[in-house]
């Protein structure tokens, strides 16, 4: 066929037209629902947070920025808002660094790659709810087989859960098993990227230790993967609450306090929809703010291919 | 003595075999090319002398030392990858450095800031440096040393590859591939390049490639490999004029030989049923392959010869043309591939009928095992075609 046995020119934008009526039908599902679901209701939250609204009231009345001058007062934001940053600050880089030690280590390992891979995992996919209450037996102060072995090699029964100064780290070893795991997945992930290659000429170059292996080929090709896997986890850290709701809610005295539970208990225990949606807001835009650094570093660390 | 030796190596991928006792030495500052189609183990042969991969039985002999057991730094060698394999979050300058820092630094001397702390680490440094600079300027890179790999041409890269190899001057040099990735202009100008480069340092070489162009151009001496063993080693001219093997036949040369049925009868090899080419020397199987190299063949008056082929298909090659011809009355056979002078003066219309004359001294004859046949060609032209026209009938 020859160019002349084309349609006429003057059709070709109107099938284009079509094209395009076509592809915003396909699109149109999920533009409604997120507009629905996320736009709309974040809306809401925003307007909702200058207001003084109650759950249950009839009366509505605009409180200008009111919420958000009491919030920086508030010693309960500020203890929670502490909590979930030494929450964070634990969890992150502990859970980046075990589930890129076990990636590397279950790879490298012909033997059972695929038991070991599951059982890493298991913990992303499981229901939170239901394992947080085997951990509350595995950790219960008197039955729990935690403090049994501890009793056997010497040390004391802990009481993990109740005592102010454990039950945080108690909650962000519980986040690192329960993190560590999807770490592990997305950095097997990005090692299957590196070519096989580079450590051929790594070790033909002098460089077959592990240890050497590692630093020169495998850390510096991870590159890119580690900023996503660092943002992505630090962006599930910042909104745990399952955990901290189904294990000790909030504590003892608000000592595993965090932000959602926060927000959670001022809105439904208390019913201050208006100062929860307040926090709330402040929360959003921290998110946010991690967003855009992650999509600055990507776009810096994508370097490589 | 042999600068490198393999002794009866063999290996196996889960019971396949890949490689079935290799035998082969190279002399030392030898430039030998192992050559073969994809998958004949030639790559895996070459991670072996490498040390990347182990062998299951057999011996390496580097300068009259087993290395069998010492991992690939222990054994001085330098190996070029098909992907170049460049380090690349490393500058070029980074990745020359890299073998040098490995080799001449400890493991404390190179931890970050003792290069700063300590006097004897900076002056080593300086060496590398210095190194470095040498062998940039060697293959012309000195301009790019601060670039990363990535901001190189494809060429470029073929070039840090080399380069990082030479950077250390091993006693043995691996080269795998290393031209495939490059397009044809430049791969034949790199060709010459390794080749002068090669010559000039004097380091024994080995170079794996698929290319029988490139192991015919740059090779001392060439190993064909075929299904993991070598068929037949020798230089090029050897190679292509005695080819041992059927396979080795096929595969080196352009265009592809030949090939014609034969058969023998009464201890006489007939060609295409029509022809007979001489006595075998040895009782052979009774049926055989005989090939011919494109300008071995001659073209004559169709009336004058026993074996007669229809024009189909002219390749105008520029310096010559290569005729295509259906064997007449065979059209099951490949066609026969003919070179001749492009300004020969002749019917090129398809269908043109021609005589083809075979000359029984050119003949390459293979039995059913596919190694070469000896035989006693047969002098006189005026008997082989005599009273033969007949017995056609094949």
């Amino acid at each position: 066929m020859t160019a002349d046995a084309l349609p006429a020119n003057s059709l070709v934008p109107s099938s284009r037209r079509s094209q395009a009526g076509i592809a915003w039908l396909f699109v149109a599902p999920l533009l409604i629902g997120l507009f629905l679901f996320l736009l709309l209701p974040s809306l809401g939250v925003v307007i909702l947070s200058f207001s003084d609204w109650k759950l249950g009231e009839k009366n509505i009345a605009f409180y200008g920025l009111a919420n958000y001058m009491e919030l920086f007062t508030d010693p309960v934001f500020w203890n929670s808002a502490t909590n979930t940053a030494l929450y964070c600050l634990f969890v992150t880089p502990i859970s980046v660094a075990l589930g890129v030690w076990l990636a590397v280590l279950i790879e490298s390992s012909r033997l059972g790659r695929v038991f070991f891979r599951s059982a890493c995992f298991l913990p992303v996919v499981s229901t939170t709810v239901a394992m947080a209450i085997v951990w509350e037996f595995l950790l219960h102060p008197t039955l729990g087989p935690v403090n049994a072995l501890l009793v056997l090699i010497g040390i004391p029964a802990q009481r993990f859960l109740s005592d102010a100064a454990l039950v945080l780290p108690t909650l962000a070893a519980y986040g690192i098993w329960e993190n560590a795991g999807y770490v592990m997945v997305l950095v097997m992930a990005g090692l299957k990227t590196i070519p096989s290659d580079l450590y051929s000429a790594a070790s033909v170059d002098g460089a077959d230790r592990p240890w050497e292996r590692f630093w020169t080929i495998t850390w510096p090709m991870l590159g890119p993967t580690m900023v996503f896997v660092v943002i992505i986890i630090l962006l599930r850290v910042v909104r745990v609450f399952e955990t901290v709701a189904a294990l000790t809610q909030g504590g003892p005295h608000r000592a595993s306090e965090v932000i959602l539970y926060t927000i959670y208990l001022e809105g439904f225990n208390y019913f201050r929809i208006g100062y929860a949606s307040a926090l709330t807001v402040v929360f959003l835009l921290v998110m946010l703010i991690l967003m855009l650094i992650k999509f600055r570093l990507l776009d810096r660390a994508a370097h490589y291919q | 003595m042999a600068f490198l030796e393999l002794r009866n190596l063999s290996k196996s991928f889960d019971s396949t075999p890949v490689l079935r006792s290799i035998d082969l030495s190279v002399d030392e500052g030898e430039f030998v090319a192992v050559v073969g189609p994809s998958g004949c183990g030639k790559s895996t042969l070459l991670r072996i002398i490498a040390g990347l991969e182990a062998h299951e039985a057999g011996e390496i002999l580097i300068s009259g030392v087993r290395v069998d057991a010492l991992p690939p730094k222990a054994r001085d060698i330098a190996m070029v990858f098909q992907s170049y394999a460049l380090y690349p979050h490393m500058t070029v300058a980074q990745n020359l450095a890299f073998p040098l820092v490995m080799r001449d630094l400890s493991r404390l001397e190179r931890l970050p800031l003792v290069r700063r702390l300590n006097h004897r680490v900076a002056a080593k440094y300086r060496d590398i440096r210095a190194t470095i600079e040498e062998t940039a300027a060697l293959v012309e890179l000195s301009s790019l040393l601060e670039r990363k790999p990535k901001q190189l041409s494809g060429g470029q890269q073929q070039r840090v590859a080399l380069a990082r190899a030479l950077v250390r001057q091993p006693s043995l040099f691996l080269l795998d591939e290393p031209l495939s990735n490059l397009d044809a202009a430049l791969r034949a100008s790199t060709r010459t390049e390794i080749v002068e480069l090669q010559r000039r340092l004097g380091v024994t070489t080995v170079y794996v490639t698929h290319d029988q162009t490139e192991a015919m151009t740059m090779a001392r001496r060439i190993a064909v490999m075929m299904d993991g063993k070598i068929v037949q080693m020798g230089q090029a001219e050897e190679i292509y004029r005695l080819p041992n093997d059927l396979r080795v036949a096929q595969f080196i040369g352009m265009p592809q030989m030949t090939l014609l049925p034969g058969d023998v009868r009464g201890g006489v090899i007939w060609v295409a049923g029509a022809q007979t080419l001489g006595r075998v020397a040895k009782p052979a199987s009774p049926r055989v392959t005989v090939g011919y190299r494109a300008e071995d063949i001659k073209l004559a008056d169709g009336s004058t010869t026993s074996l007669t082929g229809i024009l189909r298909h002219v390749e105008f090659l520029g310096s010559e043309a290569l005729i295509h011809l259906e064997l007449t009355g065979l059209p099951e056979v490949a066609p026969l591939i003919v070179r001749v002078a492009p300004d020969t003066p002749m019917d090129l219309a398809p269908g043109t009928v021609y005589g083809i004359a075979l000359d029984p001294r050119n003949a390459h004859v293979f039995g059913a095992d596919g190694r070469r046949l000896d035989f006693e060609p047969l002098a006189h032209a005026a008997t082989m075609s005599a009273g033969v026209v007949g017995g056609n009938g094949a």
